[in-house]
């Protein structure tokens, strides 16, 4: 395989033009329907669920997903979508019925705000702080990685990519905010699912179906999710406690019931039934995304010998674009090319509408400039906006020096995200947990993951890969979140029960609920997803 | 407030039609060897795939135009 021979056509980089205008061209119409505050950061509270549904997905299919989840299928194999029917399906369900009611319920605009209602101010403080880091991190992975594919395939300029890619997304989000984003999200959906589903069919072709290509695999133990999960000899070097616990509990709980990325989708929602098919919405076709992302991986294996023999052109993270370039001819190279760009631009538009919102509500709002007008926080949302993306492309500089982003990525998410869920999960489903439990453990808790990390590095625990160690770090840090939490909640006061209302379970307002049609009802959706799940689970077992 | 499915179908019946009609114009063949029959089979991805991105566009911006319509006589109905 020669990188070398791929030819961009001019038709290729006319689509990718249309598609840059057609996205600012979205917020400049946005932009004269967004007047107050609550239309920036909330999309004014009127967006349809299967709007906002289509944007819960697609705020997360960024360059994790699309490189990310293809180089783990050439590394892994099919346990690669343990990251979706383990490690995000029963999560989104979760979210959906259970805590869902008290996001939307409480009229909160943030995930910290809801922690200073439950709990108290430094709880807040210390979240939207944390928050505040792992979003501008996580927004300089995707410019990263967009510049690097820019590079491999139109043979850009690594700066230049990058100034690119930066100046589009402030464009459309710094003029519309939040609808603009999801508007944008929406259409990034369909332009991956466009872009990338014909390289699976084609390859499904050419190998004749599943049993076809698992023949031509090096490694049979590759088509199986849990056949030989019964010890870390897998793989992905971990047993399926380690799955279960780690990936399919505490990292995908924590992500998906607490990140606010994702819950800002469902909080834009026009009504709280609204919110809760937003993340069941998502499942469907998340629960078939393996096919676009996890299935090209698998495919590269087989179709480009030498795949992960060195970490530049020929690094499993590139076997995505590589794939594009083999099989699609001008036309559609260019359409693939631009659904990669669009994962990129969604990610990382995601992460800075988060970004700017905590920024400006539960920072610059709560510590730094109290009581100002509407439009003085609009404007500083529209300045955020603009900071982050610049911070952005400081971390997309900073994300080159490290050899695996996506191990990079779960690390961080165990040091901040897996505790975080431990408290949440007693703060909705706990009324004695005490605000002060709730800070102390979430300090405790982010303290043992960094402690495990040190002492990870030191060499005092060793795990068969990185990401082994990842899973079981993360299962620690929630532990130790959880019991400290308990712990202290016995000897410091809890809130008085007439403050938590609508925040916590057994105190919530019981408000009757409307009669739906039976496919608008969050619990029917529920179990059609679950159902469905645990099909695909068998079938690939 | 703005339809979504508006720039949605837009976006994809004018890069379909690129593709459509590049596909017509300037057909671009891809051969694939099928692994099991060894034999070759010549696609002209292109056509295909442009169609299918014209046919859904037209189909976003149809329905837009449906429930736009819907939304004005309930609007003029009970002036909203």
């Amino acid at each position: 395989m020669d990188v070398t021979s791929i030819h961009i056509g001019a038709v290729d980089y006319t689509i990718i033009l249309i598609y840059f205008i057609f996205v600012i061209a979205i917020g400049y119409v946005l932009k004269k329907q967004t007047v107050s505050s609550e239309d920036f950061f909330l999309a004014g509270h009127r967006i349809p669920s299967w709007v906002t549904g289509l944007a819960f997905i697609s705020a997360n299919l960024g360059a994790i997903e699309v490189m990310g989840m293809a180089a783990n299928g050439a590394q892994y194999g099919i346990m690669t979508a343990h990251f979706y029917w383990l490690g995000a399906i029963p999560a989104m369900v979760f979210l959906a019925i259970f805590m869902m009611p008290f996001y939307y319920g409480s009229k909160v605009r943030s995930v910290p705000e809801y922690l200073k209602m439950r709990f108290n101010e430094p709880t807040r403080a210390l979240n939207a702080i944390s928050f505040a880091v792992m979003t501008v991190l996580m927004s300089g992975i995707n410019l990263f990685a967009m510049a690097s594919v820019f590079k491999l395939l139109l043979g850009w300029d690594m700066n230049a990519s990058i100034l690119v890619a930066a100046s589009v997304v402030l464009a459309y989000t710094m003029l519309g905010g939040l609808t603009s984003s999801i508007y944008n999200e929406v259409l990034q959906f369909f332009l991956i699912v466009f872009g990338l589903l014909p390289i699976s069919i084609i390859g499904l072709m050419k190998f004749g179906g599943f049993a076809g290509l698992a023949k031509a695999l090096p490694n049979p133990a590759f088509m199986h999710l849990w056949a030989n999960a019964g010890t870390a000899n897998n793989p992905m070097g971990v047993d399926w406690l380690g799955l279960c616990s780690g990936l399919g509990f505490v990292l995908s709980f924590g992500y998906w019931c607490t990140d606010f990325l994702v819950i800002q989708r469902a909080l834009a929602a026009e009504s709280q039934p609204a919110a809760q098919r937003t993340p069941l919405i998502a499942a469907f076709p998340k629960i078939l995304f393996p096919i676009l992302t996890v299935m090209p991986g698998l495919l590269a294996l087989v179709m480009i010998p030498k795949l992960g023999s060195n970490n530049d052109t020929l690094s499993y993270n590139q076997a995505m674009p590589l794939l594009l370039g083999i099989m699609y001819p001008p036309g559609m190279l260019g359409v693939g090319l631009t659904a990669m760009l669009a994962s990129f631009m969604s990610g990382m538009a995601g992460n800075v509408t988060a970004f700017n919102t905590v920024w400006t509500y539960d920072l610059y709002q709560s510590y730094i400039a109290k009581d100002k007008s509407d439009a003085h926080y609009l404007w500083m949302g529209r300045v955020a906006t603009a900071g982050g993306i610049i911070i952005s492309i400081g971390t997309a500089y900073l994300v080159m020096g490290f050899p695996s982003i996506m191990d990079y990525m779960q690390l961080i998410f165990s040091f901040f995200n897996a505790p975080l869920f431990a408290t949440f999960l007693l703060g909705m489903f706990w009324k004695r947990t005490s605000p002060w439990a709730a800070f102390w453990g979430l300090l405790i808790g982010t303290g043992t993951s960094i402690g495990h990390y040190l002492l990870t590095i030191h060499g005092t625990f060793s795990y068969p890969s990185v990401m082994a160690g990842n899973f079981w770090r993360s299962t620690i840090a929630w532990v130790a979140c959880f019991l400290a939490t308990i712990a202290i909640s016995q000897f410091t006061k809890p809130k008085p029960e007439s403050e938590l209302a609508g925040l916590c379970w057994g105190v919530s307002k019981q408000e009757d609920a409307a009669v739906l049609a039976w496919y608008k009802r969050p619990a029917v959706l529920a179990v059609i997803v679950i159902a469905a799940t645990v099909v695909l689970n068998v079938v690939f077992w | 407030m703005l339809d979504v499915r508006k720039p949605i179908g837009s976006l994809f019946v004018v890069i379909g039609l690129i593709l459509t009609v590049y596909g017509i114009v300037q057909p671009q063949y891809t051969q694939v060897a099928i692994v099991a029959t060894k034999e070759i089979v010549t696609l002209n991805i292109d056509l295909p795939c442009g169609a299918s991105m014209l046919l859904f566009g037209a189909l976003m911006l149809g329905l837009a135009f449906i429930d736009g319509r819907k939304a004005k006589t309930a609007d003029s109905s009970d002036s909203h």
